[in-house]
């Protein structure tokens, strides 16, 4: 902190540049070192509410499970729903329920990670809350932010969330098996994608018969996949 | 929501260095959000006063600043602005592209346009 000299003689100007969400990186970055320290790979995964987050851990952790040791936490307002049904795919599970708190944060994946079991963990899904505004600006310390966004919700999820898709490594356009019926074209959205950033990885999926998530897989580069 | 979480910590550091000064009032306030932020200035603006209620900074005035969004190039080094989305293109969508304005790649990193950040206060003793 820097006092500058007095305007007048009462009325003093105070230097802070302080960083709001300094907190919150440091901490994910910490958060970073440890999952590298124990060769943990992180995905935190976004999208809004019914956009098939739940259904696509589901997949991964079923593709997965039976070369990886794999972890999820289930990131939700109120409910148990998204844990019980990935328990069902298996692999340990986490409810987080944040209460009125719409995103996790740095301290939140702190907390979960230390009441689960790491032994021989190699991979840890964590859902986050679902809306895309929110969680953008709270980076969580994961090596991949995969945004997820479906047909259903229409054609301008992308274009009306860019801010969510900077820090983002990946998009799953998902359920392309709706696209006819919503007459939404899933190359739309993945072109909108790109147009924010073309360096992002896409893949059109449909989480619920499983189709293109392999390819998304891989895209995202997680280990075992 | 989030402003709240936001204009919470913004409170905190605020009384925190106004009382380090022995300040009996924080006059203004001066912030910066990064134009790529997902903070909306007149959400943060209500948030705070909320949160000056009964303070020394209960009469403060805001100034909120805009901090352009900057790429760094990791393929050809470039700095600068990022080239922008036009209307039309992709449909409704304007705003910025993240790829070099020099050379064209897409591996970018941001250098500025997401802080969230207290600049100064001004204070009376």
């Amino acid at each position: 902190m820097k006092i500058s000299i007095p305007s007048t003689n009462e009325t003093f100007d105070i230097e802070l540049s302080e960083n709001m969400l300094a907190a919150n990186d440091k901490l994910a970055a910490e958060n970073r070192r440890f999952f590298d320290s124990r060769g943990i790979f992180a995905i935190d995964i976004l999208g809004s509410v019914g956009s098939g987050k739940t259904t696509l851990v589901q997949q991964f952790v079923r593709r997965l499970k039976d070369r990886k040791k794999v972890a999820s936490i289930a990131g939700d307002l109120a409910t148990t729903i998204d844990a019980d049904r990935i328990r069902t795919a298996g692999g340990e599970v986490l409810q987080v329920n944040t209460g009125s708190l719409c995103h996790l944060d740095a301290s939140i994946v702190n907390r979960a990670v230390s009441s689960l079991d790491l032994d021989g963990l190699d991979i840890l899904l964590i859902e986050n809350v679902g809306n895309l505004i929110c969680p953008g600006e709270f980076r969580l310390g994961a090596h991949r932010r995969l945004v997820v966004v479906s047909v259903t919700e229409g054609p301008y999820m992308i274009v009306k969330h860019p801010a969510v898709f900077l820090d983002a490594d990946a998009v799953a356009v998902n359920k392309t098996d709706l696209a006819g019926v919503m007459e939404v074209d899933p190359e739309r959205l993945k072109k909108d994608a790109l147009a924010l950033k073309p360096g992002l990885k896409t893949a059109l999926i449909s989480a619920k018969t499983g189709e293109g998530v392999d390819e998304l897989m891989r895209l995202m580069g997680i280990p075992g996949a | 929501m989030h402003e709240a979480s936001i204009a919470e910590s913004i409170v905190r550091s605020v009384l925190r260095a106004a009382a380090e000064a022995k300040a009996e009032k924080v006059e203004s306030v001066t912030l910066e959000f990064g134009e790529w932020s997902a903070f909306e200035p007149a959400q943060v603006e209500f948030w705070l006063k909320v949160g000056f209620e009964n303070t020394p900074a209960a009469a403060a005035a805001l100034e909120i600043r805009t901090v352009p969004g900057r790429i760094r190039c990791r393929a050809c080094g470039a700095e600068g602005a990022c080239p922008q989305n036009g209307s039309g293109v992709t449909g409704p969508f304007v705003g910025p592209v993240l790829e070099c304005p020099s050379c064209g790649g897409s591996d970018v990193e941001i250098i500025s346009g997401r802080e969230a950040v207290v600049k100064s206060i001004r204070v009376v003793k």
